[in-house]
């Protein structure tokens, strides 16, 4: 322990004294004060929350992100270049308790920067949306909307697999299908028939939607209706709609009447009393637009609801944990590549993997396009090319590695005022940050075993 | 010297560099074998680039023969235990600049585990021992090339090492610097240590080492001890009493003329430079009371003296200075003395 402890204290000593390190210090602190000061918001409460979580932080998060990447390139690869590392690899020293111990010094500073970082704009938050000073009781009230976290709750989507089977069939019996077709995508067409008119609403239509029950423990609840939805009309600015809350045995025990936004994301504020308590939660939309267009909603991005569950200091400090653990997960990255190259290969290589981490829903995307090979199709083209199965293949092995980095926006759940469960917070902080990087400190100290130091032009 | 199994053991060792492409570049160590038996100073002497920094580099595990079999204290070079029980000084004190002499030799006491206690005495002890102990709080990286060599000297020492690996451990020391490093050498063998070291000062090597290895181009060109490599057996060299006088010696000249047919040779002893600055040095200072801090030390550290936590005196404060003639007499081995 002694070993890693000294490691450790070394790391931290050489990364705080690293000019590069400082540089990007001094602008995670500008970037943390300045920025919240020159950007003008759109004057509303959640515009400035806007500024001050999701880009405030967010720009503080990339920076804290290079620093950890560069600062843990310089750990290994610098004492490797400037021959330091003779004396440490000559003492009773495992390469893993060498890659731990430059890895947990820089933790230390992480661990600081992040608590400045989130400290500071904490501050500034409290200090800007302070009771004194929002006088508006509206701008009060989203304020505390904003400023909390509150549980996101998502309709039932009902099977669509039984719906279009049923349909199939029906088909099947009337007329054959024609040449070419097989059944299996006749089948996946109709599935998203089925799954688009549960998310759309004719002219003068209806239609509606069961969420799961929504936690009332006092007299009444105050829920947050968000959607966002197109028409089929273009140009329209305002779909003129009313809403019906209720429950299963009682459909309509509220009714609120709305002119919403296209594509935007509308918002209504619902008052839940112990009517709902312990039952599911219906929302009906009726079509009321005289121009008649039909109106799509989006289920996976656009229609939920919001309630309260936790309060916004909680969510602040996971929000920090997780940020936290990718940090960490650059820093081990970082060390790593410091492992096994030199230091602007290292460099080189730990930003391509930095961006590779950032595109990772998109290679995840990629990945999920269906590999069809030569001998799963009797339908002559339908078959990929070798080039596109080798592409496919390497983009699935890649989302494999990235799956467990994919993840929501932290920080815009946090501006939203969404709650940041305690399993994404354990994932972020201990799979991201800490399993990956002792899978990283495995392999390493398995290279680093094999990897001579002294080669005369390992400087 | 102790008997038992041999400290390093190298067979047939064989190093060759390769290139980017992994294509053999240099061979830089050929077919080495030879060992180093318990409490031996062993020296490794060569032009540059003959392969002594190689050799020393796999005895610690920085690189892997390509051929042959390397066992250092009976085991793998790369095993971390025997990394426990080696200290190293290499050819140039590659340490952290911004860390203080006493923050550097705490860094590298904790990487071997010791305690604080048995750190802070021995960093103590080492600080006196290298004559820095005034400089305990400055930085690294604002020292001399010998200020630095004292500290890694230091370094390889902390952990009271069974077998020391010198690498050029006089390079940039002053003669009393480079006097205090070869008595310590000598003592740490009288301790049953075992040590290992090259230097380009032939002088250095010949002054302590029991064996010499002579590499060139990677190869073992001569091995042995310093008396079977430097014995003239066909020369001899004659030391007369002090109170011989030129008579004495003009008879024996005419006496060794009659039974050899040609003239004997005869000169006055010299002592050598490095024996003549230090008595100046010693002079110089036992004048003055104003010392520097090279002069001001520097008994050997008592943990590496076998005295516990107590320092002993400096050999050179104990013995009286030693007459010339004496000097010169410990030259001649004891059967040439007649």
């Amino acid at each position: 322990m002694h070993q890693i402890i000294a490691i450790a204290m070394l790391s931290l000593r050489n990364a705080v004294r690293s000019k590069i390190v400082l540089s990007l210090m001094v602008m995670l602190l500008a970037v943390v004060v300045l920025m919240p000061l020159t950007i003008k918001g759109d004057g509303t409460v959640a515009g400035l929350i806007q500024i001050l979580l999701s880009y405030t932080l967010g720009l503080a998060g990339l920076i804290l992100s290079l620093t950890s990447l560069w600062a843990g390139c310089a750990a290994v690869a610098s004492d490797v270049q400037d021959k330091s590392i003779q004396m440490v690899a000559t003492k009773p020293v495992a390469s893993w308790q060498l890659w731990l111990g430059k890895w947990l010094g820089l933790m230390v500073m992480n661990v600081a920067l992040v608590a400045v970082s989130g400290g500071a704009t904490y501050s500034m938050l409290r200090w800007h949306l302070h009771p004194e000073r929002l006088t508006d009781p509206a701008r009060q009230r989203e304020a505390a909307e904003l400023l909390a976290a509150r549980i996101e709750v998502r309709p039932v989507v009902p099977d669509t697999r039984d719906e279009a089977r049923q349909r199939l069939e029906t088909r099947l019996a009337r007329d054959p299908l024609p040449p070419g077709t097989t059944a299996r995508d006749v089948l996946k067409a109709l599935e998203q028939q089925v799954a688009i008119e549960q998310q759309t609403v004719r002219p003068a239509g209806q239609q509606r939607w069961t969420f799961p029950p929504v936690l009332i423990d006092r007299a009444s609840a105050a829920v947050t209706l968000q959607y966002r939805f197109s028409s089929s009309l273009m140009g329209v600015t305002g779909v003129k709609g009313r809403w019906l809350a209720g429950t299963d045995q009682q459909p309509v025990l509220l009714e609120v009447a709305r002119e919403s936004v296209p594509r935007a994301l509308n918002t209504i504020s619902l008052e839940l009393d112990e009517r709902w308590r312990g039952k599911p939660l219906v929302l009906t939309y009726i079509d009321m637009d005289p121009a008649g267009g039909t109106v799509l909603f989006d289920l996976h991005d656009g229609l939920r609801v919001l309630a309260p569950h936790r309060g916004f200091d909680g969510n602040f400090a996971r929000a920090l944990l997780v940020m936290l653990g990718q940090v960490a997960f650059f820093t081990a990255l970082g060390v790593t590549a410091g492992c096994l190259f030199s230091l602007p290969v290292a460099a080189f290589v730990s930003l391509f993997l930095l961006l590779l981490v950032q595109m990772a829903s998109y290679i995840e995307g990629i990945a999920g396009n269906e590999l069809v090979l030569p001998w799963q199709t009797d339908i002559p083209g339908e078959a990929m090319p070798w080039g596109t199965v080798l592409v496919t293949l390497v983009f699935k092995g890649l989302a494999m590695l990235l799956s467990p980095l994919v993840q929501e926006s932290v920080l815009e759940h946090l501006a939203t005022g969404r709650f940041i469960s305690y399993a994404w917070t354990v994932r972020g902080l201990l799979v991201q940050g800490v399993l990956y990087a002792l899978v990283m400190c495995a392999v390493s100290a398995g290279i680093m075993n094999r990897r001579e130091l002294a080669l005369p032009g390992s400087s | 010297m102790n008997a038992g199994p041999p400290v390093i053991e190298l067979q047939q060792v064989t190093k060759i560099f390769r290139d980017f492409w992994r294509r053999p570049h240099v061979t830089a160590v050929r077919d080495l074998s030879f060992e180093v038996r318990p409490g031996e100073i062993f020296g490794l002497l060569g032009p540059n680039g003959s392969g002594k920094s190689t050799t020393i580099k796999m005895m610690l595990g920085l690189l892997f023969p390509t051929r042959g079999s390397l066992r250092v204290l009976g085991r793998s070079p790369r095993d971390v235990e025997v990394k426990r029980r080696i200290g190293y000084l290499p050819e140039e004190s590659y340490l952290y600049g911004y860390l203080t002499s006493e923050e550097t030799l705490d860094f590298y006491g904790r990487l071997f585990d010791l305690d604080a206690g048995e750190r802070k005495q021995r960093i103590d002890q080492l600080l006196d021992m290298i004559g820095l102990q005034h400089a305990r709080r400055r930085t690294v990286g604002e020292f001399s090339k010998g200020m630095a060599r004292r500290i890694g000297l230091a370094q390889a020492l902390i952990n009271d090492p069974d077998l020391v690996i010198l690498d050029e451990p006089t390079s940039g020391l002053d003669p009393i610097g480079c006097r205090q490093v070869k008595d310590l050498i000598q003592m740490l063998a009288r301790r049953g240590k075992t040590i290992l070291m090259t230097s380009h000062l032939l002088a250095d090597v010949e002054d302590v080492c029991h064996r010499v290895a002579i590499l060139y181009n990677g190869e073992i060109q001569a091995i042995g001890s310093i008396d079977e490599l430097l014995e003239e057996t066909t020369r001899f060299r004659m030391t007369l009493p002090p109170h011989a006088t030129r008579a004495h010696v003009d008879e024996l000249l005419a006496r060794g003329e009659q039974l050899t047919g040609a003239k004997p040779l005869v000169d006055h002893p010299r002592r050598d430079l490095e024996q003549f600055f230090l008595d100046v040095v010693e002079k110089a200072r036992t004048k003055t009371t104003e010392a520097s801090g090279v002069g001001r030390d520097q008994g050997m550290a008592g943990y590496l003296a076998g005295s516990g936590g107590v320092p002993p005196a400096s050999p050179k404060e104990n013995a009286p200075p030693r007459p010339v003639d004496e000097a010169l007499r410990d030259l001649v081995k004891p059967g040439d003395q007649p």
